[in-house]
């Protein structure tokens, strides 16, 4: 091979290893930036940990300050559902006023489904059956949610809440 | 000379009693209305005041009572100097300073302090007096939320036929009840509560300061709400006999007070967090729910019950805060 052949296969061969890792550096930087169903999972455990043992910091902690938080409340006699806004401080103190005021709170999750969206966040779709004693009464509700999950600082919050929610 | 010396120590006796006089003023008695005594608040706010009184010159006696009506019966009667009251119950001796308490007046507390700032100003020091009484501070007591034995009156026309408790000493409260089409049922600040968690009432208005003390989420329970729109803001204001009180000082305690703003609201928005089933009006309701509010207050206001120039007040603050409300281009106030 002459000189010049022998060179331009050098630098070509170092052109490809500079795009090889140029390639890597962009997958690995999609994956910083996007929830993957394996980071989701690991999230919807930490969220039930969260609330099965009653922290209500470590709740605010996984919600974004400025989530969208909408609950579809179903009425009685076949009413329309009410659809409030809650700031994530009223849905957390809905979440700690009921585990001081009730007793025997436990939460059950069917199977969570996960989507994956084009942006990098993930949408979770679980049922929550909540129930409790509260004031002498056994009551609780069930919750049809789905969570965006997205990154905040590297970190995995939900950045919206929706929830079709029945009280009893 | 002994004649001399005799007038001399007379007139020095006579110098020193009465500078004496004048560092020992009497003691000024303060009925102060406290649900809960000695205490907590308001009671400790005005314990720390009067330390600030005493180096005003004028010290000051407290006279804590449970009963509000009886604070205000003691105070028109001269059994106290002072009486620290509920805005609506002082309304009887200031209805300016009174009609900070007014339904739908201000709904949020950047504006409640942007309003507070404004009455400790020395420039409407003459509508802090009203005949021989002056307000000399104003507090926060946080907003007036309804509560709800039945999450079901979701809408106002659900109030219909409701049995909503009305302190008695305050007829726009009446007037707002039979508005909604609930049934007004008298109470005052000693029962409404009692009253609602027996069952005897559907509805109540109160502060979260009340929630608490009064065990009201036991009349909400399980299948109530708590609307979390601030109806009015009420507030607890010292109300003075001011001829019986050195002049200024009613200035001097005007700011005073108002320096205590954010420790007042430390204790607002603790109580506020301890509420369970505190929802918000829905979303597709709440401009009318606004309305509301704007309408009764606006009624309320022309049927004598709340002062003129005080909601011209509250209307600055709104329009200043929100100038794209629809009010801030009409003059219906």
């Amino acid at each position: 091979m002459t000189g010049n052949k022998q060179r331009h296969m050098r630098w070509r061969t170092t052109l490809a290893w500079l795009l090889a890792f140029c390639f890597i550096g962009a997958v690995h930087a999609s994956d910083n930036s996007s929830v993957s169903r394996q980071d989701a999972e690991a999230f919807f455990r930490q969220y039930q940990s969260v609330l099965a043992e009653q922290a209500a910091d470590r709740l605010t902690a996984l919600i974004a300050e400025d989530a969208e938080l909408r609950i579809a409340l179903q009425q009685a006699d076949n009413e329309p559902d009410q659809i409030f806004t809650l700031p994530r401080r009223r849905f957390v103190q809905h979440r700690r006023t009921l585990w001081h005021f009730g007793r025997d709170v436990r939460q059950q999750f069917d199977t969570p489904r996960y989507t994956p969206q084009a942006d990098g966040t993930l949408t979770l779709q679980v049922t929550e059956t909540e129930r409790h004693r509260l004031f002498g009464q056994d009551t609780g509700q069930r919750n049809e949610i789905t969570l965006t999950l997205g990154r905040r600082d590297g970190d995995i919050v939900i950045l919206t809440l929706h929830s079709n929610s029945r009280l009893w | 000379m002994t004649r001399n010396l005799i007038v001399a120590s007379a007139l020095a006796l006579a110098l020193v009693s009465g500078s004496q006089t004048a560092y020992a003023d009497p003691a000024r008695t303060v009925c102060v209305f406290s649900l809960t005594g000695v205490h907590g608040e308001p009671f400790d706010t005005l314990r720390d005041f009067a330390l600030t009184s005493r180096q005003l010159g004028v010290p000051l006696t407290l006279r804590p009572i449970t009963n509000e009506r009886i604070a205000a019966e003691d105070f028109q009667a001269g059994q106290c100097d002072a009486a620290l009251l509920t805005g609506m119950r002082a309304r009887q001796f200031n209805p300016f300073t009174g009609s900070v308490d007014a339904i739908g007046g201000l709904q949020d507390y950047d504006g409640l302090e942007m309003l507070f700032n404004a009455l400790a100003r020395p420039a409407l020091a003459t509508h802090m007096r009203h005949g021989p009484y002056e307000v000399a501070g104003l507090l926060p007591l946080g907003a007036a939320y309804i509560f709800l034995n039945d999450r079901g009156i979701n809408n106002v026309s659900k109030m219909a036929g409701k049995r909503l408790a009305v302190l008695e000493h305050d007829p726009a409260q009446q007037m707002m009840a039979l508005r909604i089409g609930a049934q007004p049922v008298s109470a005052d600040v000693s029962n409404f509560a009692n009253r609602f968690n027996n069952g005897a009432v559907d509805v109540i208005a109160a502060p979260a300061a009340a929630y608490m003390p009064l065990e009201i989420y036991r009349g909400v329970g399980a299948h109530g709400a708590v609307v979390d729109l601030p109806v009015a803001q009420l507030s607890l204001q010292l109300v003075l006999r001011h001829e019986r009180f050195p002049p200024g000082y009613a200035q001097q305690a005007r700011e005073y007070f108002l320096e205590q703003f954010p420790r007042a609201m430390r204790l607002v928005h603790a109580a506020e967090d301890d509420i369970l089933f505190f929802f918000p009006p829905p979303d597709a309701d709440r401009y009318a729910y606004d309305q509301l509010l704007d309408e009764a207050r606006i009624a309320l206001t022309e049927a004598g019950h709340y002062d003129p120039l005080m909601m011209r007040l509250m209307k600055r603050v709104r329009c200043t805060r929100q100038p794209d409300r629809a009010e801030c281009t009409d003059d219906r106030e």
